[in-house]
């Protein structure tokens, strides 16, 4: 057994209500997880419970096989890289990066040799000396890396350690973790609300809401065969198209027995003129051009229908001008949800 | 940001063994882990209850008898106390004592005001004049005392000197009943006025300028703009330096020790300075101990004060 | 028209700032002058009227009569181990139950800090009494011990200790831990460089308050075995014939002078660590 592994996982702060029952996870070897969800869906405690600083209330952690329960955080071969990136303000980058190694008395030639090998890779060799307050943000987010890197451990636990940077950085260090991730070949297991990380960055997605998985798989597999409303609306942007199924039925289109909504993503529907007939095995909708924002590459629309919005996406280069459309999508990109929200086959 | 072309070794992990621990003792470590807290706060804990708590509780309990240090503890009950309250004197040492901490605490807060609004913006001769209010209150107070028992000689002294000068002569500072207490809280303020000016002065700096700005915009006059921006701004750190002042003026002994010995006819015997004349000249120590446990209940009924207003001042806090 | 007397009120506020200035510096400057010019006086000249303000022919011989009536070195050596003592103790009792009291969650921890917080209002003038019993019957009045125990530690320095541990982010102790730092290499290597700033202005009030104290030093020594400064200089006071102004001012310099050079090498952070002080 390798990787990591949650059995029957509960947590409950105090007496109240768990905030996750009864959790199963896997997490594989070598893998890039990402545990995906919007806040308080219980994903950083997950990940805090793996690091061994919060303790399962019931339930047990395996990593790599062995029982986790009474080992201390620091003896469970992994690294983590804070939000904020809880660098050591009064040591200079080097002491923040060489701590770990002291204190498990690795002996110095070789903690010399490896602390600058980490901070050369991270191309901060020249701010060495430096104490944490006089860095940039990207600056101290490498600090943090080097200094889970340093410590070579099979796993990596990262708490959303991209979103205290703009934009512009976020996207170059995204590119920056599926390298580093390559080179290690260590388990990365991610935290994020942010579905673009999860989709750019993850080889393995699991998807939380209050507590529970909805869905775990490869990002493509998510976004193409989404097992339910909840993952079919977080991943994507703009989200999938929902449609009520009791609005369409006057339409007189026929939908698979038990289904009461539908769905479709923006970027496979098609707009065409007003008065077009829609083809064979495709649906369509009249309805008006509210809102368009375009974005050199592609364009996302805003129209309002019978039957809701409808945002729309098109990568093609004519810009639709403001009026009244038809928006028309095959069936087969259509899902069809039960009432529970679950996807019909 | 530099690429992450270099391939670390990860073949090579960390020789960290992942314990397997045994029910024992992994007990074992747990109660070594509940204890620690135990184990930081105890040397503060113990030193405190030996030193504070069991004390207070000896000295309440010591005032239910009549001891002289020698001889044995006689059961009186409440004795001491009826003793204390039907003893003239010490009305006269409470009168003296609130009369102290009154005039002491109203003169230093209303001048240290002043002295605030006066000093607080940040020139160079208004540091160093801070600096200058501020020194007698590092300095011990047997060094003012003494400073000031010669400049108030009545002979020889600075003061009368001065006062000679002016017209007035002869006055007798620390040996006439009816001016020594006067001359007590003159000392007192001279002493502890410079730690109030720096507190306020650091209050007032705490206030955002552009309340300042926005007054000036609306065309408001320095008085009102005291008043109305000022004061209410400064009111809580005021409150609290009053009350700090007040249990400080409470314990006041070494002035008297040093100054006058509660004299003269007792004109300036405040109540710390009278438990240690029955504790330790007249061996009184149960009415001593009643002494105290009234000096106990002032303080207590001071602090309940605080930290009701503190809470107060919390709540105050949270609705900003 | 105007500007004249625009010109006048600006002259006359220079001038009543000038004066109020003049004043400030007379009030809280003259008496150190008098007790420095006193120090250096002999005795006709400290008896004389109109009394001089300057003095051609300093009497240095005053401080040697000093030394003379006192055991100058060997109180200001008590004055020296009953402060230092008092802050070493502290160091080691307050530094580990701020921290516990700021980063555990124990059964009867909130009940202890509030024991703390209560003792923090108890001054030294109201337990003197029962500790002078307590210290006699162990015979330990004029020891060391009966200085320096009671003050082993501070309440208010473990509160203010505590506010400063508790600002530092949970995530730091979490990332040192994952580092492999034990409980005590948290506190030394992490939590008291972040606290220095508090601890040095912690420790500069203990040094000012118990260099200078009187009351507790003066009931609790009854021979000069382990007075300090600030009580053995008081036996200058006492002196059969009269008070020798101009010697009691000399002892008086000597026990001013080192405050005073602190506070002037200094006065930045004294006056920073109790504004401090009095700020929460």
């Amino acid at each position: 057994m390798t990787g990591i592994e949650l059995r029957g996982v509960e947590k409950a702060y105090g007496g109240n209500k768990p905030v996750i029952e009864n959790l199963d996870v896997q997490i594989e070897e070598g893998s890039f997880t990402i545990l995906l969800g919007p806040s308080g869906c219980g994903k950083s405690t997950i990940l805090r419970m793996i690091a061994g600083l919060e303790k399962e209330t019931a339930g047990e952690i395996f990593i790599n096989g062995i029982d986790m329960r009474g080992v201390s955080p620091g003896a469970r071969e992994i690294a983590m890289v804070f939000q904020n990136y809880a660098l050591y303000p009064t040591m200079t980058v080097k002491e923040n990066i060489e701590f770990g190694l002291k204190n498990i008395k690795v002996p110095k030639p070789e903690r010399e040799a490896r602390v600058g090998e980490v901070i050369e890779m991270v191309g901060l060799t020249e701010y060495m000396n430096r104490k944490p307050q006089h860095l940039s943000g990207g600056q101290r987010q490498r600090v943090a890396l080097a200094r889970a890197i340093v410590k070579k451990p099979k796993v990596f636990l990262m708490d959303e350690p991209l979103s205290n940077l703009d934009a512009k950085l976020r996207a170059q260090i995204r590119t920056d973790l599926i390298e580093l991730h390559r080179n290690l070949g260590a388990t990365f297991v991610y935290v994020t609300h942010d579905q673009v990380e999860a989709m750019s960055m993850g080889t393995d997605i699991v998807l939380l809401e209050s507590g529970r998985i909805r869905q775990q798989g490869a990002p493509e597999s998510i976004y193409s065969a989404p097992k339910n409303l909840f993952s079919a609306q977080f991943i994507g942007s703009p989200p999938m198209n929902i449609i009520k199924a009791e609005n369409l039925e006057h339409g007189g289109a026929s939908l698979p027995p038990g289904t009461v909504s539908l769905g479709f993503r923006p970027e496979k529907v098609i707009v065409s003129g007003e008065g077009r007939a829609p083809e064979r095995g495709q649906i369509s909708f009249r309805g008006e051009l509210v809102a368009r924002e375009i974005l050199g590459d592609h364009a996302i629309y805003k129209f309002k229908t019978a039957f809701g919005c409808i945002h729309t996406k098109t990568m093609s280069g004519s810009t639709v001008e403001y009026g009244k459309w038809s928006v028309r999508v095959d069936a087969k990109y259509l899902y069809y949800f039960d009432e529970k929200g679950d996807v019909i086959k | 940001m530099s690429d992450f072309d270099k391939v670390i070794d990860a073949s090579k992990p960390l020789a960290i063994p992942i314990p397997r621990m045994a029910a024992a003792e992994r007990f074992f470590r747990s109660t070594a882990r509940a204890a620690t807290p135990y184990i930081m706060v105890a040397p503060a804990i113990l030193t405190l209850c030996v030193f504070v708590v069991y004390p207070i509780l000896y000295m309440i309990w010591l005032s239910a008898f009549r001891w002289d240090m020698i001889g044995p503890k006689i059961y009186v009950g409440l004795g001491n106390f009826l003793d204390l309250f039907s003893n003239q004197d010490f009305y006269v040492v409470m009168g003296n004592t609130f009369m102290f901490v009154f005039f002491s605490v109203s003169i230093s807060i209303v001048l240290a005001l002043l002295l605030a609004i006066y000093l607080k913006a940040k020139t160079k001769i208004n540091a160093l004049l801070q600096g200058f209010v501020f020194t007698p209150y590092v300095i011990s107070m047997v060094s003012v005392a003494f400073i000031w028992v010669w400049l108030m000689n009545s002979e020889y002294g600075l003061l009368n000197y001065m006062l000679g000068k002016a017209g007035v002569s002869g006055v007798r500072w620390l040996e006439d009943s009816r001016v020594a207490m006067y001359s007590m809280i003159l000392v007192a303020v001279w002493k502890g006025v410079g730690y109030n000016v720096i507190i306020l002065i650091s209050a007032m700096h705490a206030i955002p300028n552009q309340l300042y700005e926005a007054a000036i915009l609306d065309n408001t006059k320095p008085l009102k703009m005291f008043f109305r921006i000022t004061l209410p701004m400064i009111s809580p750190t005021l409150f609290f330096l009053t009350l700090m002042n007040i249990i400080a003026s409470f314990k006041v002994f070494d002035q008297v020790a040093l100054m006058t010995r509660g004299g003269p006819v007792n004109a300036t015997n405040t109540l710390v300075f009278d438990i240690y004349q029955f504790g330790f000249k007249f061996y009184q120590l149960g009415y001593a101990s009643a002494e105290g446990v009234v000096l106990m209940a002032v303080i207590a009924i001071c602090t309940v004060a605080y930290f009701g207003a503190l809470s107060r001042r919390v709540h105050y806090g949270a609705e900003i | 028209m105007r500007s004249q007397s625009g010109v006048f009120w600006r002259t006359f506020g220079k001038a009543c700032r000038l004066a109020v200035n003049l004043l400030i510096f007379a009030v809280f400057f003259v008496p150190f002058y008098w007790m420095f010019l006193t120090a250096v006086k002999n005795l006709g000249q400290t008896l004389r009227l109109p009394p001089a303000f300057w003095v051609s022919a300093p009497h240095w011989e005053n401080f040697g009569k000093v030394f003379d009536a006192i055991p100058f070195f060997s109180m200001l050596k008590n004055n020296l181990v009953m402060t230092f003592g008092i802050m070493i103790c502290q160091f080691f009792t307050v530094i580990p139950a701020a921290y516990a009291f700021a980063r555990f969650k124990f059964a009867g921890g909130r009940f202890l800090f509030g024991l703390t917080l209560a003792t923090m209002m108890i001054p030294a003038q109201l337990v003197f009494l029962p500790l002078f019993l307590m210290f006699s019957k162990m015979g330990l009045v004029n020891s060391y011990a009966s200085l320096i125990l009671p003050w082993a530690t501070s309440s208010f320095a473990i509160f203010m200790l505590r506010q400063t541990f508790k600002q530092v982010p949970q995530e730091l102790i979490e990332a040192a831990k994952l580092d492999n730092a034990s409980e005590w290499k948290i506190i030394f290597k992490l939590m008291l460089p972040i606290a220095k700033p508090t601890i040095v202005t912690l420790g500069l009030i203990t040094f000012i308050l118990n260099w200078n104290d009187y009351f507790w030093p003066f009931v609790l020594t009854t021979n000069n075995a382990v007075r300090t400064l600030p009580v053995g200089i008081t036996s200058l006071n006492i002196v059969d014939g009269g008070v020798k102004y101009h010697i009691l001012m000399a002892g008086n310099v000597l026990l001013v002078a080192p405050a005073l050079a602190v506070f002037l090498f200094a006065h930045k952070q004294i006056i920073k660590a109790f504004t401090y002080m009095g700020g929460k």
